[in-house]
């Protein structure tokens, strides 16, 4: 066992279903005493019984976590990795399966945790100290560093129910991070305090990293995961998805991600029915999701049938950073007519930030009809964006129809897709750019001036 | 199993601590009066309890003032009363730390108990110093075991907060049972009369109450006034050792899942 820091076996964790568990009374208790409904939960309506099961917040995870590895715990809301962390700080226990840890162990599952309003900054360090598990003389070693960190050296001796919300938590923090366990759980404890105040999280958190400590990370951001991790843990519905390395769980945890939210579109998208036998429709856009900028325009002159994302000439729902990236329109035209169409990409916000039609001054054109009317048909239109062109990051694509340069559709974040970084573009680098949408490949000099001697 | 747990509870002696600093620091940096309060309670309610039922007869037949035969009584039903009073609520009120820290959840009624401890310090200090001021001449050898029967109060108080504390995180009733029954339990404990009032059929229920044993010890080591029958004195300790022992193991049971349940 000798450089494994965390153990987990078959992990599982099962809640009832039903609020009468949660805070019941005298008369449920005499309730439950004498039915012989025993294992499952009633609960009463007005007039109808539902019989509540159990509900597996987790189920059958396993891992082992070498020491001084730092690992991110990724999944959507209610996957389970807050309740797994509990487990592991041992709040909760598990229903079934087991979990060992070697070294000390610190955990901030929530910022200000045994604070007391009435006492004052400098006693709430102490009680904070003794709740996270210091001893007197441990604090008192640290007090300086944890009230300079903090930056509330003026106000040590005022209640702390008069604080501002960002002393509170700045002193929150800084007592947590100054305790240097062993092993330390952070659930989702980054947004935090101001700009400058994170920064200083970071690096602190990362000098910790760098000297072997144990980390695991519950958080939503992807960037403070994959700059700060090597390894991540994917959980879905309390099942265990993926486990590896940062960038192949991201691969899955990003395709699981738009899957769902290609679910949602489709089913809120009211009547697709018509389209239902295209094959390579990725998404059927219904005309319940276009939009016309002009009313008097009929939508029997033109129709969109569908968006698609493709790599190698396969729909996919993420495509590799250093190849081609097809953007395919798919029309029916009922009416001669000049169309063209156009594609804007959104970033994962939901925020437009490129525009490129198929006009003849605006376009390398590739395909075989040009700027011509169109006659009655069933059209494609594709776009070729460059491999290395945009980030790794999720995107949406709306296509626009427009009808004698004047009139279009559009269709709503109809296609999500995401593009995977394997690597080709961040060979160096190994930290993040989540904040830009495009990260193409330039030219780029450098030149010697002059030289100091 | 057990050692096990006697390391976490060293290992969080100090949050043990600090949550005892914790409370005595804001039960007296709110209130002006701070100690005053705590006498202040006893002395009105003996005054009051000396004034109306002095006129009845055969309350007290030893010959001790009744005022400090009450006083006697009512200090350790005071404390008895306010550790299981607040101890019943304690697993609710600390939740903020239950659900998102580990230690052993038997800090927190322990911590309780302590704070208890250290009122009690306090009131029997001025019970000592009302008693060495009034009644000088019944001071006797007896005096030396009050310790023990401060011991058992404890003892009594501790268990019946780990069964209702524990109770309380899945039924809420309990904080309005428990005062409820204590109101009952004060009529029913010898404070404001002596342990022989009762008929002799009625005592054989009626010793099964923890405060019993307490206030006649009490009373016995303060002015050597003599113990009830040794079978009722017999039960009502024992009562306390069940109450306790169960207790412990009951609160153990529960307490791994008082995170899931509140």
């Amino acid at each position: 066992m000798g450089d494994i820091a965390i153990k987990v076996e078959g992990i599982w964790k099962s809640y009832k279903l039903g609020k009468l568990s949660v805070s019941g009374s005298l008369r449920d208790l005499a309730g439950n005493l004498f039915s012989s409904r025993n294992n499952s939960l009633l609960i009463e309506g007005d007039d109808f019984n539902v019989d509540v099961g159990d509900f597996w917040a987790l189920s059958d995870i396993s891992f082992e976590i070498k020491k001084g590895e730092v690992v991110g715990l990724i999944g959507a809301n209610g996957a389970g990795k807050s309740t797994l962390l509990k487990i592991l700080s041992r709040v909760i226990r598990p229903t079934k399966g087991e979990a060992k840890i070697w070294g000390r162990v610190g955990s901030l599952l929530e910022i200000g945790t045994g604070f007391h309003p009435e006492l004052s900054g400098h006693e709430n360090i102490y009680l904070n100290g003794a709740v996270i598990g210091m001893t007197r003389a441990e604090v008192r070693e640290r007090y300086e560093e944890i009230v300079e960190f903090a930056g509330i050296e003026k106000f040590l001796k005022m209640p702390v129910k008069h604080y501002s919300s960002g002393m509170f938590v700045r002193l929150a923090f800084s007592v947590a991070i100054n305790l240097n366990p062993d092993v330390l759980f952070l659930d989702e404890v980054f947004a935090v305090g101001d700009a400058a105040f994170q920064k200083k999280s970071y690096e602190k958190l990362n000098q910790m990293i760098k000297s072997g400590r144990t980390v695991v990370i519950v958080s939503h951001s992807a960037s403070s995961i994959k700059s700060m991790c090597s390894r991540a843990i994917f959980l879905e519905n309390g099942e265990l998805v993926a486990d590896g390395r940062i960038a192949d769980v991201y691969r899955e945890y990003n395709e699981h991600t738009i899957d769902q939210i290609h679910a949602n579109v489709i089913e809120s998208s009211i009547d697709y029915g018509e389209n239902n036998n295209e094959e390579l429709t990725q998404v059927s856009c219904s005309e319940a999701i276009q939009e016309t900028k002009s009313p008097d325009i009929p939508l029997q002159k033109v129709q969109m049938k569908g968006i698609r994302v493709l790599q190698d000439g396969v729909v996919k729902r993420t495509v590799d950073i250093d190849k081609d990236i097809m953007v395919e329109l798919e029309y029916e035209v009922f009416e001669t007519s000049k169309i063209n169409v156009a594609i804007h990409l959104l970033d994962n916000m939901g925020v437009p930030f490129l525009a490129t039609p198929n006009y003849i001054s605006a376009c390398i054109d590739e395909g075989e009809i040009s700027d011509q009317p169109l006659t009655p048909g069933i059209y494609r239109s594709e776009c070729r964006i460059p491999p290395n062109f945009l980030n790794d990051n999720m995107y949406s694509v709306n296509g626009i129809l427009i009808v004698e340069n004047e009139f279009y559709f559009q269709t709503h974040s109809c296609s999500d897709f995401s593009v995977f970084d394997t690597g080709v573009m961040r060979l160096e680098f190994k930290g993040s750019w989540d904040d830009v949408p495009i990260r193409p490949i330039m030219k780029w000099g450098t030149y010697r001036k002059r030289s100091i001697d | 199993m057990q050692k096990i747990d006697m390391k976490d509870l060293l290992a969080h002696k100090e949050l043990l601590r600090a949550l005892v600093l914790r409370q005595l620091t804001v039960r007296y940096k709110q209130t002006s009066v701070g100690l005053g309060w705590m006498i202040l309670q006893p002395l009105v309610m003996m005054v009051i309890l000396a004034t109306v039922f002095k006129a009845m007869p055969g309350l007290s037949p030893s010959g001790v003032p009744y005022s400090l035969f009450i006083l006697s009584a009512y200090i350790p039903w005071l404390i008895f009363s306010r550790i299981i009073g607040e101890g019943t609520g304690c697993i609710l009120s600390e939740q903020g730390l239950i659900s998102r820290v580990f230690f052993p959840r038997i800090i927190i009624p322990l911590a309780l108990v302590i704070i208890g401890a250290c009122d009690f310090l306090i009131l029997i200090l001025f019970l000592l110093i009302s008693y060495f001021l009034v009644t000088p001449e019944f001071i006797s050898i007896n005096l030396i075991t009050l310790p023990i029967f401060i011991l058992i109060l404890l003892m009594g108080a501790s268990g019946i907060v780990l069964w209702t504390s524990a109770l309380n995180v899945r039924y809420r009733d309990f904080a309005i049972v428990v005062p409820f029954f204590l109101s009952i339990l004060f009529f029913l404990s010898p404070i404001i009369y002596s342990s022989s009032f009762w008929p002799e059929n009625l005592r054989n229920i009626l010793s099964f109450n923890p405060m019993l044993v307490v206030i006649d010890g009490f009373r016995w080591a303060l002015f050597g006034v003599n113990f009830g029958a040794l079978n009722h004195e017999l039960s009502s300790l024992l009562t306390i050792f069940v109450i306790f022992f169960s207790g412990l193991i009951f609160f153990k049971k529960c307490a791994d899942d008082f995170a899931d349940n509140l």
